[in-house]
């Protein structure tokens, strides 16, 4: 199982560098960075020295090199706009970002399983249908207009919660509510599947045959078999809500990475840029290796495969 | 047996499944009993309703579409289907408990099978974790499995097919119930192991005084450990009765049927007799007797009248279910003489040589930095002879390689090394056009009729394609006759060439698979397990179908299976396979009369013989352990470390093939020595 870790450890520093040497590549290929920085109108001058600052006046091998030293020891560089270190701005945002996830994914995770193993335990059923129709919901309706639709009920018709900021619970609800839904209805489109396809193997109708309660061979065998696909669909959900709910931090001004990459984007801000992109990165790796952790509890059979065992 | 005591009274069990297609009448009324400590036999072809049945009465029929829709199960006199869900999961596993067919996919693979046992045990009394690990210990020692100390801790994919189904066999008895209803428990299993496991059955069942329900289509199995049989045949029980009774003087004719249409190991026969056509629709069973479309003493009165199961006059604790019971020949046909073959004719050059034929399959490394961690020795030196209408049988049980062979000689794999000589040339070295004109000389027809056929093509379309793909083979505007003058060969309507895979039974599938085979004109026909797939009564049908085509055609044929019954039946010669290698080859004769190499021996002394009172069961020779694997096989001679004659030369040397008595009968073996564990027949 160390073994099986440790690869997948290595596999997670290659990709680090692959991402590094992509926003590398995007920052300096796509367009003349100096030039997003002063404008057209600057003069030579001023444009030689900000290139100088930058060192982008040197060869392309060399910047790269500084560029990957830099990064690994964790320096983005001054960010253009906000004249402070670019990683320590990016770190700020963290946690809003985090609890809204955090948030999202808890609601998601054990409202989606339970509709899921509904669904499973008696498919075709009244029951089943209704829980179809809300997780087909969840993974087709648009987040943006979700989030208006909230604002318009809750805030504005009833009054409560808050449509945006950052602060306390009334802040925080609206948000977290429309971030769950789309994790929420994938997830228990998978759970209804994999645990369909775990009740029909053999091993299930073995554990009843043996006397075991029902509740205890749905909710204990066949549900830890379902989990591996299930715990797939959550890492990913994870990861995207990690990526910054771009839209939903604008529409309800939230303070998190997402919207700090737009405003970063919008006003060409480099190292800003830079330094988001690779704390995302870091954050959707450090959620794939978790996951890959998860597995080898879920699944004994990737847990010896290391050994040789096979 | 001592004490007559009705453990399970089973009375007119009806089970319907209802689906979108139309409704299932699987159990169409049941009937048996079973004694304490007694073994009964349910044997049945696939789709008689002996599974359904099963789980009907463990009350395990997954409902809906499932339902029980009559009859009653009575355990020591309580109806089981009257109770409610509680009671009834109470008395699963406590009183009546079950094992079934793939033990691998029996047990959870998610938990230990510690954790399953010790769960099972927990739910059914107040124990501890503790005292909970320590009685699943006791239990996996007494269905002996080896370090059962280390191996509580282990996931059941850790174990081989033979130790899962001793797990499985230790869960079911960990709550020690009256009854243990054992559903094809060996059916997935080698047949050396499968005799380890019977035999581990029989004893526990003596231990405990259990009744036992052996559900199988195993005629041999049933033949050996059972002491009352009941045949089942569309959802019915058609006859009962002691064991020995019924099998000297079935009182049914699918009884007389099914074992006519058995080969047998001790026997051969010139033409098994198939019952004709196949098992009902169970969507649309004949009226009156199922079984009449398929009977020969078959009368009006048969497609009317259900016969009811009735008393046997004269034979105390027998009934049957036929209207003409009395016209019942008393004797089955016993002694056909066998047509002698004789085929090949020793002079000639051999249609295909094989020298030398090494596979080995190399692990892939799972890091770049370490090496290849080694190779899986699939095929370690293999040489045989095959003459032009010719049958070579090639016997072993799962993972010998037998499979490999028929793959590098069809060029689907690369030989590692070794050389084959087809029709004079070199095979493995052939290319491009010469490559396509042998390939359309050596067929194939494949274990599963369901996969290799394409569901999107008409059998005739099927049947044809070979001259789409090899031009010249037969003139575009005479396809169409030649695919239906085929499929009439093999025993099909020619008129089913519209038809497609999906609407024919297995049977029918693995005939169109032949005539597809046919249909390239070849020389040599590899059939890789062809009937091991199908029930008894289509398998002889089958065999019967190759043997004409091949006298028909002058084919030669390697028919490849791990059934020796089967192979005895259709082969000239015979070559026995263990871990990669020949061990012992002959004619047939030789191999099945005076077998010399032990592996040989114990392989057809384990194979059940369906006649209870054959004197061989007390020369049985039942190996120990399973086969070792084949990423690092024992030194020397590799059957050693399950062999009772291994002595420590076995170790150093690899024991040559090599013909040691003089007859032309090579073995590998450095002690071979004749020996005569089937008495010679027919």
């Amino acid at each position: 199982m160390l073994a099986y870790l440790g690869r997948r450890l290595l596999q997670s520093v290659a990709v680090t560098f692959v991402v590094l040497s992509l926003v590398f590549v995007a920052g300096r290929i796509l367009g003349d960075p100096v030039r997003l920085v002063v404008g057209i109108e600057a003069s030579e001058e001023r444009v030689q020295r900000v290139r100088e600052q930058l060192n982008l006046n040197q060869p392309l091998g060399e910047q790269y090199a500084t560029f990957i030293g830099d990064a690994l020891s964790l320096q983005f560089g001054v960010s253009f706009w906000q004249k402070v270190p670019a990683l320590p701005r990016v770190l700020e945002r963290i946690p809003a970002t985090l609890t809204l996830a955090a948030a999202a994914l808890a609601l998601a995770l054990p409202l989606g399983i339970t509709l899921g193993a509904l669904s499973a335990l008696r498919p075709w059923s009244r029951v089943d249908r209704i829980t179809n129709v809300i997780s087909l919901g969840g993974v087709s309706i648009v987040e943006f207009w979700l989030a208006l639709m909230l604002i318009l009920i809750f805030p504005v018709r009833l009054g409560w919660f808050k449509t945006s900021g950052y602060g306390g619970i009334e802040y925080f609800v609206l948000p977290a509510l429309t971030l769950c839904y789309k994790p929420l209805g994938r997830i228990a489109q998978i759970t209804r599947s994999a645990l369909l396809d775990e009740l029909a193997k053999p091993y299930v109708k073995a554990a009843r045959a043996r006397g075991l309660k029902e509740r205890r061979v749905v909710f204990v065998h066949a549900l830890k078999n379902a989990a591996v696909p299930v715990l797939t669909i959550s890492g990913d959900e994870l990861a995207a809500l990690l990526n910054g709910a771009i839209i939903v931090e604008t529409v309800f001004g939230w303070p998190g990475i997402g919207r700090l990459t737009i405003q970063a984007l919008e006003r060409r801000d480099l190292p800003m840029v830079e330094a988001t992109v690779f704390v995302v990165a870091i954050f959707i790796i450090v959620t794939n290796l978790l996951v890959d952790m998860a597995y080898t509890w879920l699944n004994p059979r990737i847990r010896f495969s290391a050994a040789g065992d096979a | 047996m001592a004490q007559q005591e009705t453990l399970l009274e089973v009375r007119d069990l009806r089970v319907e499944f209802r689906t979108a297609a139309g409704l299932t009448r699987a159990v169409n009324g049941v009937n048996f009993t079973l004694e304490r400590g007694e073994t009964l036999a349910i044997l049945g072809e696939s789709g008689s309703g002996k599974s359904v049945s099963a789980q009907a009465i463990m009350g395990i029929v997954d409902s809906p579409p499932g339902k029980i829709t009559g009859g009653s199960v009575r355990l020591q006199g309580e109806d089981l289907l009257q109770l409610d869900a509680e009671a009834m999961r109470q008395a699963r596993g406590h009183r009546i408990a079950m094992i079934f067919q793939d033990a691998q996919a029996a047990l959870d693979p998610a938990f230990t099978v510690g954790q399953q046992i010790s769960e099972t045990l927990r739910s059914g009394s107040a124990l501890s974790p503790q005292q909970a690990e320590a009685r699943a210990i006791d239990l996996l020692e007494r269905v002996q499995i080896p370090e059962a100390r280390r191996r509580v801790h282990d996931y059941p994919h850790q174990f081989s097919g033979g130790m899962a189904q001793r797990v499985m066999i230790a869960l079911a008895l960990a709550l020690e119930p009256e009854v243990l209803i054992a559903d094809e428990p060996t059916t997935a299993l080698d047949v050396t192991v499968q005799a380890q496991v019977m035999q581990l059955l029989s004893e526990l069942q003596a231990e405990s005084g259990m009744g036992l329900i052996l559900i199988t289509h195993d005629l041999g199995v049933v033949a050996e450990v059972a002491d009352r049989v009941a045949v089942m045949y569309a959802g019915k029980v058609v006859e009962t009765g002691p064991i020995a009774a019924l099998y000297a003087r079935p009182g049914h004719p699918y009884s007389v049927g099914l074992m006519d249409s058995m080969p047998r190991v001790d026997r051969q026969e010139g033409r098994l007799l198939a019952i004709r056509g196949s098992p009902p629709n169970l969507m649309r069973i004949p009226a009156g007797c199922a079984f009449h479309p398929r009977c020969a003493l078959a009368q009006e009165r048969c497609m009317q009248e259900t016969p009811a199961l009735l008393p046997l006059p004269d034979e105390p604790g027998r009934h049957s279910a036929c209207h003409f019971v009395a016209d019942i020949p008393g004797r089955r046909r016993s002694e056909l003489s066998a047509a002698p073959t004789g085929k090949s004719a020793a002079s000639e050059e051999p249609l295909l040589r094989v020298e030398g034929l090494v596979k080995h399959f190399p692990l892939r490394s799972r890091s770049l930095l370490r090496r290849s961690p080694g190779a899986v020795k699939a095929v370690d030196g293999v040489d045989f002879e095959l003459y032009r209408g010719e049958t070579l049988g090639l016997v072993g049980e799962s993972g010998c390689g037998k499979s490999t062979v028929a793959r590098t000689l069809l060029r689907l794999e690369r030989a590692t090394a070794g050389r084959a000589w087809f029709a004079g040339e070199d095979l493995f070295a052939l290319r491009g056009e010469a490559l396509r004109r042998a390939r359309q000389h050596i067929q194939m027809v494949f274990q599963d009729p369901y996969s290799s056929l394409n569901p999107r093509m008409t059998a005739g379309a099927i049947v044809a394609e070979p001259w789409e793909v090899h031009e010249g083979l037969a003139p575009r505007n005479e396809w169409r006759a030649r695919a239906r003058d085929l499929l009439q060969r093999v025993g099909l309507d020619p008129d089913d060439e519209r038809r497609y895979p999906h609407e024919f039974s297995g049977g029918q599938r693995q005939r169109i698979g032949i005539a597809r085979a046919l249909a390239f004109n070849p020389q040599l026909m590899i059939c890789d397990e062809p009937v091991s797939a199908l029930d008894v009564s289509i398998q002889a049908q089958i065999v019967n179908l190759l043997q004409d085509l091949q006298q028909e055609f002058g084919i030669a044929v390697i028919f490849i299976a791990h059934d020796l019954s089967v192979v005895r039946h259709i082969s000239d010669r015979v070559a026995v396979m263990y871990m990669g290698r020949i061990v012992e080859t002959g004619t047939r004769d030789q191999i099945y009369n005076q077998p010399t190499h032990p592996y040989t021996q114990a392989l057809l002394s384990a194979v059940p013989v369906p006649d209870p009172e054959s004197e061989l069961r007390q020369r049985r020779i039942i190996l120990e352990g399973e086969v070792p694997g084949a990423l690092d096989p024992p030194s020397g001679c590799r059957f050693r470390t399950r062999c009772w004659k291994a002595a420590p030369p076995c170790a150093q040397e690899v024991p040559a093939l090599i013909d040691r008595f003089g007859h032309g009968h090579p073995s590998a073996c450095l002690f071979a020595e004749a020996r005569a564990p089937v008495p010679v027949d027919g």
